[in-house]
């Protein structure tokens, strides 16, 4: 029987790599090829892989699923109000609201991989649905024009900013939290403009947020080297 | 007829085991049952990179005729009615519902011990496969414990050697499938011998682990070594301790030196103190027949930081650390901190989903994380002659996890011993140490690999 002249263990005739520290076993001369006496298969099982819906499928499924357990709500609240009111009265609110949830839903399962169609139509489901809102209460736009428009669109700027900044660095990890922090600042700032046209308590906000962000800006570009977030949570939480 | 009899005997026993015994001899007749104490944490955590599977093989002197295999087993399986079954969930915990179908043979793989779906309707906790002249049963901890196991793969080898003509007298350590199961084999002998009133057991501090890094899921490298069983236990009793002692002793010292070769040039402060789990049947220590789990962990262990230990001074630790743990007070006092926590109300009304978020996380950083690894001995196989003759050896292979990395099994039959590794990262290091230390004493050592 061959050895493993580093191990010092016997191995199978035939096996050419030592099983434990893989050095080569020497061939002895003159002594004829046995054949390998395999103990293990050569190739891995795979179990049966259960047939998995496609991506397409599931959304349509997910769509099919809110359609239907939204319709029914709507219609019941529908029928309710024409029953006891003989037309469509208070109902008209929570009809909106299962419009609004619907579309709000069924834009990114329909368009999951159109960012620009999905925010934007996104957006402007937000937006009809606010200025329905304002308009059913008395039948004219108030509040709409002078504060909902104007926080939706500062909202919208601020995300679109933190999330467009955060895909395009290169290098992710503590800037990310910076430009989060500067979205934050930047909002609150926006906001007290929108709501109180003046500038007062939005600045302790945004002082604060800003110079962390950039303390955290100069740890991320002066101290981190490449660490792989990825690589790291699978490490960590093991999947 | 049963039940009166169960009466007179068991009067000296406690009201509560009584009840306890009243319902498992319900529960052999009823279509479902509770898991175990031990199943329940495995029937959670189970996963593709948790398979919470073992192995035990039995490799003849002939090549396994698929069919025959399939008959003994469709009647082994009729006898083992606890294995019978399907993990289902309930409200608040999976539990055993008995199948009406029949396992099938499946082929072996290069990589045992890969994730078997458990959870799926209509699966097998176990899983037996044929390769060349080798039978081998995968099991799934949620069912048994290695003692249960083997005694499931005795009856199956010898019910399959009976249909390949073989004569057989007396059957010896494994169970005659004629009888009928016994309800005393369905028993939860945790919940049996469970005392509330004993104290509790502060945890260990968080152990040494092997950083290897993973290979990819379901890769299972195993490492068997075989040896002469009659020159281990020579140089075992030079030192005065048994093999399985004598075992773990190694396996320290080679860990230890692992630690010591990675931490060449760093300071002390950095060590870990090293513990193996060494799993105990404890069927040896209480009167219980169950088929079901029913083992513990002794963790005997070194402290490196406190410097480096001469392989006497392990063999030393690890002889009385075993010769104290292994008292049935220390064990009792294990057995309930199991059983309480699992009988704790606020955990008992939370419902599935969030016991399973739960009970993996627990399982990590309460279990594995304050143990460097395992050593799981089955101790000597025995059949009679006349079937051992058929055989040419069993094997022994223990679950691994991504925490614990590398596991060893070990199961001794006729005059060999046979050492497996299972290891689920790139690194055979330990295997490596280990071996070599005992070719170091002058033991031959065969090894084998997939």
């Amino acid at each position: 029987m061959p050895y493993c002249s580093r191990c010092g263990v016997e191995v199978d005739a035939g096996v050419e790599k030592c099983p434990l520290c893989d050095t080569p076993i020497q061939k002895l001369e003159g002594v004829s090829e046995t054949r390998v006496t395999k103990k293990y298969p050569d190739e891995p099982i795979e179990e049966n892989p259960v047939r998995k819906r496609t991506d397409k499928e599931k959304r349509m499924f997910a769509l099919e699923i809110v359609s239907i357990s939204l319709t029914l709500p709507f219609l019941i609240t529908t029928f309710l109000d024409l029953i006891i009111n003989k037309s469509i009265t208070w109902a008209r609110f929570p009809m909106l609201a299962f419009l609004f949830i619907w579309g709000t839903t069924a834009i990114p399962l329909l368009f999951p991989k159109k960012p620009v169609v999905l925010v934007l139509g996104e957006v402007s489901f937000v937006m009809g649905f606010l200025a329905l809102v304002d308009y059913f209460d008395d039948w004219r736009l108030e509040w709409y024009v002078t504060y909902a428009l104007p926080i939706v669109i500062v909202t919208i700027l601020f995300s679109s900013l933190v999330v467009l900044a955060s895909i395009l660095v290169k290098k992710k990890g503590a800037n990310i939290a910076a430009f989060i922090l500067f979205g934050i600042g930047g909002l609150t700032f926006c906001l007290e403009i929108i709501i109180s046209r003046t500038i007062s308590w939005s600045l302790f906000v945004l002082t604060p947020t800003v110079v962390i962000g950039l303390f955290l800006l100069y740890l991320h570009y002066r101290f981190t080297k490449d660490i792989d977030i990825k690589e790291k949570l699978k490490e960590k939480l093991q999947i | 007829m049963r039940w009166i009899y169960l009466y007179e005997d068991k009067t000296i026993r406690s009201k509560s085991a009584f009840v306890i015994e009243m319902n498992e001899n319900k529960e052999s007749f009823r279509e479902w049952f509770r898991l175990d104490n031990a199943a329940i944490i495995f029937s959670l955590v189970s996963s593709s990179r948790i398979p919470a599977l073992f192995r035990l093989s039995a490799t003849l002197k002939e090549p396994i005729n698929v069919n025959l295999l399939q008959t003994a087993l469709n009647r082994t399986i009729v006898r083992f009615p606890y294995f019978r079954v399907n993990l289902r969930p309930g409200l608040f915990w999976y539990y055993l519902r008995k199948l009406k179908t029949f396992p099938r043979v499946e082929a072996d793989s290069k990589y045992p011990c890969k994730e078997l779906r458990v959870r799926k309707r209509g699966t097998f906790p176990l899983r037996v496969r044929a390769f060349k002249n080798r039978i081998a049963v995968e099991f799934h901890h949620s069912i048994t414990d290695g003692t249960g196991g083997i005694i499931f793969l005795k009856t199956l080898v010898v019910e399959y050697l009976k249909l390949r003509g073989v004569e057989v007298s007396k059957i010896e350590g494994a169970f005659d499938i004629s009888d009928e199961p016994n309800f005393e084999e369905y028993e939860d002998s945790y919940k049996k011998f469970y005392d509330k009133d004993l104290p509790s057991i502060k945890l260990p501090p968080k152990a040494f682990r092997l950083p290897y890094k993973l290979e990819k899921e379901g890769v299972y490298h195993v490492t068997t070594g075989i040896i002469p069983v009659k020159e281990f236990i020579k140089k075992a009793k030079e030192y005065n301790v048994t093999v399985t002692e004598f075992l773990v002793a190694i396996y320290l010292d080679s860990l230890q030196e692992i630690q010591f070769n990675l931490l060449k040039n760093k300071s002390k402060r950095k060590l870990k103190p090293i513990r193996v789990s060494i799993p105990i049947n404890l069927r040896r220590i209480y009167p219980s027949k169950t088929m079901r789990n029913f083992s513990l962990f002794v963790t005997p262990g070194i402290d490196p930081r406190l410097g480096k230990f001469t392989f006497n001074e392990i063999v030393k630790e690890v002889y009385h650390f075993m010769r104290t743990e292994l008292n049935d007070k220390y064990i009792s006092q294990s057995i309930r901190q199991n059983v309480r926590a699992e009988l704790n109300p606020i955990l008992r009304i939370m419902p599935l989903f969030v016991k399973k978020l739960f009970g993996r996380l627990i399982y990590m950083s309460y279990g594995e994380k304050r143990y460097s690894g395992s050593l799981s001995n089955l101790g000597l196989v025995k059949l009679p002659s006349e079937i051992e003759e058929h055989i040419e050896d069993f094997q022994f292979l223990p679950g691994t996890n991504p925490t614990r990395k590398v596991s060893c099994g070990v199961v001794s039959f006729k005059d060999k011993m046979y050492i497996n590794f299972g290891n689920v990262s790139d690194c055979k290091e330990l295997e490596k140490t280990f071996f070599r230390k005992i070719v170091k004493m002058g033991i031959p050592v065969k090894v084998e690999s997939n």
